[in-house]
């Protein structure tokens, strides 16, 4: 026969159930905006069964309920999700940084437009066709060499403002090495205390919420490996570089930019997805156009100097370079055509100021197709490279709408799956209300029948 | 699917992000008039419009080749124009001059009158375009003729004036001095008239110089419809540059050049969905379970 006190304990088991019940949706309310955070489910089963012999059937023993335990608080997750999520996370950090950089490229080429390098240097063969036919026009010359230094000056300032960006994207670099290293180092010391708690039987979830954002984070920044360990820490392995050993992690050091191949070393030639390899990619790019500026620059300098030191200046001078300089970054238009834009050898003949024939053979230049340019024009040159960072920036703007598209959708699966919801939560919370009242309710009852057992109950 | 509270709040955001960026993308179209204002806009376009952009400025560049060579031809023309008047007047003069029955005097009476067409001459010969002698071949700051008539030009390919009118295709655009005043012997006919009025010498001026001013005038009549033949050549590539030039600007335009009309159309379509889209957002993210239950 079961006792009073039984009873009693079943009622205070239900009021704990109940109340941790309570504790775990108001927990999940909340948090319910805070990132990372995955809604919490209380486990409950009933405990152990107290077998008790039965009067009427010796040999078949009754189970009497005991009432409730709260077996674990546990999160809800779908481990899978967190793994595509961070692939897409990858190579949308890879595109985002590609297409800042690269937006930020096209500003600086500013095409089409009135003051890019396509109309500067139409300007420039047209001075050249237009003092073919005012050979001895002092204000002619003048105004050619007004827009040759405007073209030389713009290749300078283009020349320096990709290397400005370059130099950002470098210390960008290394700003994100260092993002990943303190990545490494949070997860690490979470790792050790995840471990602990667990060790103790417990469920660290919020910590492992916590260690799942960083992971989140992380993947935005670096492609990385995620092996998970029995003792519920992580390993975190970017290529064959080892970043988190469980309580222990490894920084990588800065890149070294002095280095002529400054990814091939050490753990950075393993980077293939976040933004540190969209500096990767997008370093390359800017490469490439800083280079073919840099060839534009110097064979339109060796070109029309071939041309113009052939030729005469007003004053009978040859031999005069008209540009000065070897390729993007110090083009200059020679000091002494600046200072006397007689210099100007637009005749092909001494002593024949009207004679613009040689001014007419540099204004040529501008349909002679150059070898040293792939057997193109300068102007054709110049437009094949602008249409090429066009298509990139496109497509690095669509790549990364198309990511971004891609983890909306799948977080949006993880939040459908781990997400709060206040709906779900009050009516969890109006469940466990009327049960702790149930449960409050045997225990009053219990109460007025010790009561009536005890007190009036005639001795 | 299980819908959560913070689902519908990020769904709400993402599409009014969506919807304001595309709002943003027709106001510039608005605002700079065109539809592509970068190259990643849409690279094909770009690339045609950057292109037409070099082409156009080189047929304008073209254009003003042409219009500096009409007007040189011009000039030339109307210059040579003036030198036959000239010299039929010096003809009028021999002819007269070649009559045996004037004195003396008479003879020099006219050879004055021939000494004043001589300096006339000169100054003919002496023409300056846009501060330019347009005789004196490719030594176009020097006075090409002293007031004898002796030349200090050039001549032959050094004083060819070379321009570019189309693409590829040059025209000598000037006369030099020799060829038009000294290969047809205008001042030597002058000078000779001049000479023989003042010895008197009548049947030369009859038979000699008559014929001489005759073929002075002949080879300037004939570098005058040269003249005219190139001018005419000039206006015909002036007239295929401006069309081209024309269709050039069509194509621009037509590829760059936005719809205004289909564009506000757009954008105030844009706005509704947008407006919709805040309406229903903000209806949307407030209400729970919350709102109903009692305390």
């Amino acid at each position: 026969m079961s006792s009073f006190f039984m009873a009693l304990e079943i009622g205070r088991r239900g009021l704990v159930a109940g109340l941790t019940g309570m504790d775990v949706s108001g927990h999940n309310v909340a948090n319910a905006n805070t990132p990372g955070y995955t809604r919490q489910r209380i486990e409950l089963s009933a405990s152990a069964p107290y077998t008790k012999p039965s009067l009427g059937k010796p040999e078949e023993p009754l189970q009497l309920g005991t009432g409730v335990t709260v077996e674990q608080i546990s999160r809800v997750r779908d481990r899978f999700l967190d793994g595509q999520i961070r692939t897409e996370l990858h190579a949308l950090g890879n595109w985002e940084t590609q297409r800042d950089a690269l937006s930020e490229i096209e500003t600086v080429f500013m095409e089409p437009s009135e003051n890019g390098l396509n109309n500067l240097i139409s300007q420039f063969w047209n001075d050249w066709q237009e003092l073919s036919r005012n050979a001895e026009n002092s204000p002619i010359r003048s105004v050619l060499v007004q827009d040759s230094v405007t073209l030389a000056n713009f290749f300078n300032h283009t020349n320096s403002l990709l290397e400005t960006i370059k130099t950002d994207q470098q210390e960008l670099a290394n700003i994100h090495i260092n993002d990943i290293n303190s990545k490494a180092r949070q997860i690490a010391a979470l790792n050790k205390q995840i471990v602990n708690i667990r060790a103790a039987g417990d469920q660290p979830n919020d910590l492992m919420d916590k260690r799942d954002l960083l992971l989140d984070e992380l993947a935005g920044l670096v492609n990385y490996t995620l092996t998970e360990n029995d003792d519920g820490s992580v390993n975190v392995d970017l290529g064959t570089q080892n970043l988190v050993d469980g309580s222990d992690y490894t920084g990588i050091g800065d890149i070294d930019w002095t280095d002529p191949a400054p990814w091939s070393g050490g753990p950075y030639d393993q980077v293939t997805g976040g933004n540190l390899n969209g500096i990767k990619d997008v370093l390359d790019k800017l490469q490439a156009y800083q280079d073919n500026l840099d060839t534009l620059a110097a064979n339109l300098i060796a070109d029309v100097n071939g041309v113009h030191e052939a030729g005469y200046g007003l004053d009978g001078s040859t031999g005069v370079q008209y540009f000065t300089g070897t390729g993007a970054a110090d083009i200059a238009v020679n000091g002494a055509i600046v200072a006397d834009p007689g210099q100007i050898a637009a005749a092909a003949i001494e002593d024949a100021p009207g004679n613009g024939a040689n001014a007419l053979a540099i204004a040529h230049l501008q349909n002679s197709n150059v070898d040293a340019l792939g057997g193109t024009s300068f102007d054709g040159y110049y437009k094949n490279m602008i249409a090429r960072l066009g298509v990139e920036t496109q497509e690095s703007m669509r790549m990364v709408d198309n990511q971004q598209a891609l983890v909306d959708q799948l977080s949006n699966r993880r939040e459908s799956i781990s997400g709060v919801s206040m709906d779900e939560e009050m009516t969890n919370i109006m469940q466990y209300q009327y049960a702790y009242m149930g449960s409050a309710r045997v225990v009053s009852v219990l109460d007025s029948m010790l009561d009536t057992l005890i007190n009036r109950m005639a001795v | 699917m299980r819908v959560t509270n913070k689902m519908i709040a990020q769904t709400v955001l993402n599409n009014l992000g969506t919807n304001l960026n595309r709002l943003q993308k027709l106001q510039g179209q608005m605002s700079s008039l065109q539809v592509v204002s970068k190259m990643s806009d849409d690279p094909a376009v770009a690339t045609r419009v950057v292109n037409l952009n070099s082409v156009l400025s080189r047929s304008e560049q073209y254009e003003r080749s042409l219009n500096d060579a009409k007007g040189w031809l011009e000039t030339t023309e109307s210059t040579l124009s003036n030198v036959t008047d000239v010299l039929q007047r010096a003809r009028e003069l021999a002819v007269y001059g070649a009559n045996g029955t004037l004195d003396q005097t008479d003879l020099e009476t006219i050879e004055v009158e021939v000494e004043q067409i001589i300096g006339n001459m000169v100054q003919l010969a002496n023409t300056s375009y846009a501060g330019r002698y347009i005789f004196g071949g490719t030594l176009t700051t020097a006075v090409p003729f002293d007031a004898d008539g002796n030349y200090s030009g050039n001549t032959g390919s050094d004083g060819q004036l070379d321009w570019e009118i189309s693409q590829g295709v040059t025209m000598t655009v000037n006369i030099d001095g020799n060829t038009a005043f000294i290969d047809n012997g205008v001042f030597s006919a002058l000078s000779d008239l001049k000479t023989h009025l003042e010895s008197g010498e009548t049947e030369t001026i009859g038979n000699t110089d008559l014929a001489a001013l005759d073929d002075a005038i002949n080879g300037i009549v004939n570098l005058r419809s040269l003249l005219g033949a190139k001018t005419k050549r000039v206006e015909v590539i002036l007239n295929s540059t401006w069309d081209e030039k024309l269709n050039y600007e069509g194509l621009r335009s037509s590829l760059n050049d936005i719809d205004l009309a289909k564009v506000v159309t757009e954008f105030k379509m844009q706005e509704n969905v947008y407006n919709a889209a805040l309406n229903v957002g903000a209806r949307i993210i407030l209400p729970s379970l919350v709102n109903f239950l009692k305390a």
